[in-house]
């Protein structure tokens, strides 16, 4: 297909599953268990026989030792919106190997996993606002579209996290997972989703795509820094203490970021760029990171 | 300190804070993916700035103590100045220290010595070689005094006491525990309790001319009176006799007896100012002969005279020359057919001759030549009556003045002649009395008498003496103002004029200096904001 997404890379997502704690009603027929009752394939219960009821589910068995006519009951299983809002503001694609490729493949790894279990993925990318990219991904004959249109994506400006959360808080979607995918490096990134996920009964997967060097910089002396979304200049002497600073500054940026995801119960996975992210995903998905609670 | 200085010293501070901004790191422009973590670190930065607040304790401090400096220094303040239980040495290193008794180096060795009895904070060394000047200062360390006495010889000219000790005197200033001690070679006695007296060497029987001083006559300018001291130290009376000679003619000789430690005046009467030499001799049983000779120029005062024609009306710029100069007298010559006026002394031929020459009334501008008499002088006014032609019969005469190319006024250097156009002296031509016709007169009828331009006169101390008694005594111009006297202003002229120490403030200004580099170097390297 191309260098982000090779043939082996494809090959590899069709076989990824993505799991649920419980999905809500509505929705087509899925893979995933709901509160519903219905005709999927895990026993749930039994029930008295009502007029009208499919005889087919009538448990024969039990009739003949009590006399009496019971249903059995099956967990209906239904498919799971996936929201997928890909961060394709100037930072991510700002590096020599831009982080965006990473986030590319991650979101590519969800819809596989997604499209696997008849699930409903949707595609957002998103920088100063949000746009949609697939309203809604069905089934395995998607999916060269979908990594094809993820391949043209580029950069859309600075990040507005919070006009973008708005925004896809006004489309009205079925809850279901939301998959946030991003550096996360607007300052008042973890503000805005505080507040906007309050309005948002989705369950909320934050996968921040990071560096190994977003955590000690590699700069010294005398700068002029410019930051690469807002492209203001601002005199900066990087001095130990300057250094100190910053590591400081980013460590409570984590740290806020794992707060907010354990107080939302919400998912955390933090993917290197610099690492093979399929990899990456399938020892999350061993460790069952990526599962959502319900 | 002088606004020269210091705009200076600002100058140069300015300077070497621009060379500290111009040799600082250029920041290097830099995009990142980020710049939200580095935001603590930018505000810091950002309070570097000249609006913005200092961070840093160290910053205050370093400027607090750079203000601190920056205002004592404009105080000039003097450090350690209590006038308390001060001592200046008072070192006489003049004529009467050169004698073969090895004196003055006696004299260095006490003055070391009382150096060396008080903190040398405390001692202050004023040497008079033979104008008095301060070589140490309050304050100054004693490694400095030994090397400059050591440069110390005595003058070939007598010293001045009175310029010392009125130096010394300023120096403590009155004040209560002070005291002065003169180191002199003289056995001497001064009544002030302040000054003790060390006397240098033995005794010596010396007669001294302390001054001599020609004073023009008021009512008689071309004459004065000559007016000469002699001082005299030894261990008992003496006899001496002054000899006092004009162009080696004799005008007084007198045999004197005098007292140790005493002085004697002699006068010679009504001296004419004729510019001869005048030459005072002192003879007797004395040990420094250098200081008993003293020569000088009398000033040229030549009597003018000025003879007119009888019923010639002077023009009043002339009047007004010869009123102002008293020596000119004039003289009238009745019913003289002369046309010449004739100036100078009995004898002389002096003149100034009047060329009567038809006037028309027009106004003329008149120039002047190069002649050193009229160069500078201004006639832009001009002449209101315009004479018809030039002077005749003034052959080897330079021309001084021009109008229309019709020569105003010639002079015959030779003859002493000085040709006029009558126009110049036309009482009506009120042109003539402004100053430019003033200064012409003034500076002709000089010219034409052989005034000379400065009166020649002086003192002892401006004398050049050989000590060699035999050799005749150089001579060299002076003037009378201000003989032998010394002004509170001249006082601290000199002081100033020889305090070679180097102010406080001068330190107190460079150690702020030094400090703002230093908070400059500070500032750029990051250890203070």
């Amino acid at each position: 297909m191309s260098d982000l997404f090779p043939p082996e890379f494809i090959a590899a997502i069709s076989s990824l599953r993505l799991r649920a704690g419980s999905v809500p009603r509505g929705g087509r027929h899925g893979e995933h268990g709901s509160a519903q009752l219905g005709s999927g394939m895990e026993f749930r219960d039994y029930r008295s026989y009502q007029a009208g009821d499919d005889l087919r589910r009538i448990d024969w068995n039990l009739y003949q030792r009590s006399g009496s006519l019971f249903l059995r009951l099956f967990e209906e299983e239904r498919n799971l919106p996936v929201n997928i809002l890909l961060d394709c503001s100037d930072s991510m694609f700002f590096e020599k190997s831009p982080r965006a490729n990473a986030a590319k493949q991650a979101a590519a790894i969800i819809i596989g996993a997604a499209i696997n279990q008849q699930d409903n993925p949707k595609l957002y990318s998103f920088g100063k606002s949000l746009e949609v990219q697939f309203p809604t991904i069905q089934g395995r004959r998607a999916m060269p579209a979908v990594l094809d249109r993820l391949n043209k994506i580029g950069p859309s400006g600075a990040t507005d996290l919070h006009s973008v959360l708005k925004k896809f808080q006004s489309f009205r979607q079925r809850p279901g997972i939301l998959v946030i995918i991003s550096d996360f490096f607007d300052e008042d990134a973890i503000n805005t989703l505080e507040k906007s996920m309050n309005g948002l009964r989705h369950k909320l997967l934050l996968v921040r795509v990071a560096r190994s060097s977003d955590a000690i910089p590699d700069l010294d002396g005398e700068l002029l820094v410019e930051d690469c979304e807002t492209g203001s200049g601002k005199h900066l002497t990087v001095t130990p203490k300057a250094i100190a600073n910053y590591k400081k500054a980013f460590a409570d940026f984590e740290k806020k970021l794992l707060d907010f995801a354990n107080k939302r119960h919400a998912g955390y996975v933090t993917l290197d760029a610099d690492q093979d992210v399929l990899k990456q995903f399938i020892t999350i998905f061993n460790d069952g990171v990526i599962t959502t609670h319900g | 300190m002088s606004a020269g200085l210091f705009t200076g010293l600002a100058l140069l501070t300015l300077a070497i804070l621009a060379a500290l901004q111009f040799l600082r790191a250029k920041p290097e422009k830099i995009r990142v993916i980020t710049s939200m973590f580095w935001k603590d670190s930018i505000k810091q930065e950002q309070s570097r700035t000249l609006l913005g607040s200092f961070q840093n304790p160290r910053t205050y401090l370093l400027l607090a103590a750079i203000a601190l400096l920056a205002l004592l220094a404009l105080a000039d303040p003097i450090f350690g100045s209590k006038n308390t239980n001060k001592k200046v040495i008072a070192l006489e290193a003049g004529l009467e220290m050169s004698t073969k008794d090895n004196r003055f180096n006696k004299a260095l060795e006490l003055a070391w010595d009382e150096s060396r009895s008080l903190g040398e904070a405390n001692v202050a060394v004023v040497v008079a070689d033979p104008y008095p000047r301060v070589i140490k200062h309050f304050n100054e360390g004693i490694a400095i005094l030994e090397s400059r006495l050591a440069k110390i010889k005595p003058s070939e000219n007598p010293s001045s006491r009175d310029k010392l000790l009125k130096i010394s005197k300023s120096l403590i200033n009155d004040a209560a525990d002070s005291q002065i001690s003169l180191i002199t070679a003289q056995s001497t006695s001064i009544n002030d309790e302040k000054i003790t007296i060390f006397q240098a060497g033995e005794q010596t029987n010396n007669i001294f001319i302390l001054s001599s001083i020609y004073h023009p006559s008021a009512t008689s300018p071309n004459s004065g009176d000559l007016h000469c001291q002699v001082g005299y130290t030894g261990d008992a009376p003496s006899t001496f006799t002054i000899n006092i000679n004009k162009n080696n003619q004799s005008l007084k000789q007198e045999t004197f007896e005098i007292q140790p430690g005493s002085t004697k005046s002699f006068v010679a009467s009504k001296i004419i100012a004729d510019g001869s030499s005048i030459n005072i001799n002192i003879e007797g049983d004395d040990q420094i002969t250098g200081d008993n000779t003293n020569a000088f120029l009398l000033p040229n005062r030549k009597p003018i005279l000025l003879i007119a024609e009888n019923g010639f009306d002077l023009p009043p710029a002339l009047k007004a020359v010869i009123e102002s100069l008293p020596s000119v007298t004039t003289q009238n010559i009745p019913n003289s057919n002369q046309s010449p006026i004739r100036i100078g002394p009995a004898g002389s031929n002096a003149e100034i001759q009047i060329h009567k020459r038809t006037t028309s009334k027009e106004f003329i501008p008149v120039t002047t030549t190069s002649h050193p008499a009229v160069k500078n002088l201004n006639f832009e006014d001009g002449l209101s009556k315009a004479p018809q032609n030039a002077l005749k019969n003034i052959a080897d005469s330079k021309p001084l003045l021009t109008a229309n190319n019709t020569t105003l006024a010639a002079l015959n250097s030779e003859k002493n002649q000085l040709h006029i156009s009558e126009a110049l002296l036309d009482k009506d031509a009120s042109i003539v009395k402004r100053a430019a016709y003033f200064v012409f007169w003034a500076k002709l009828i000089q010219h034409l008498a052989g005034w000379t331009e400065e009166p020649l006169t002086l003192s002892p101390e401006l004398i050049a003496t050989n000590t060699d008694a035999n050799a005749s005594p150089n001579v060299m111009k002076a003037s009378f103002s201000n003989f032998n006297s010394i002004t509170k202003g001249d006082t601290a002229n000199i002081s100033k004029i020889s305090d070679t120490r180097t102010p406080a403030w001068f330190w107190l200004l460079l150690l702020a200096l030094a400090l703002m580099i230093t908070e400059a170097i500070l500032h750029i390297r990051r250890k203070i904001t």
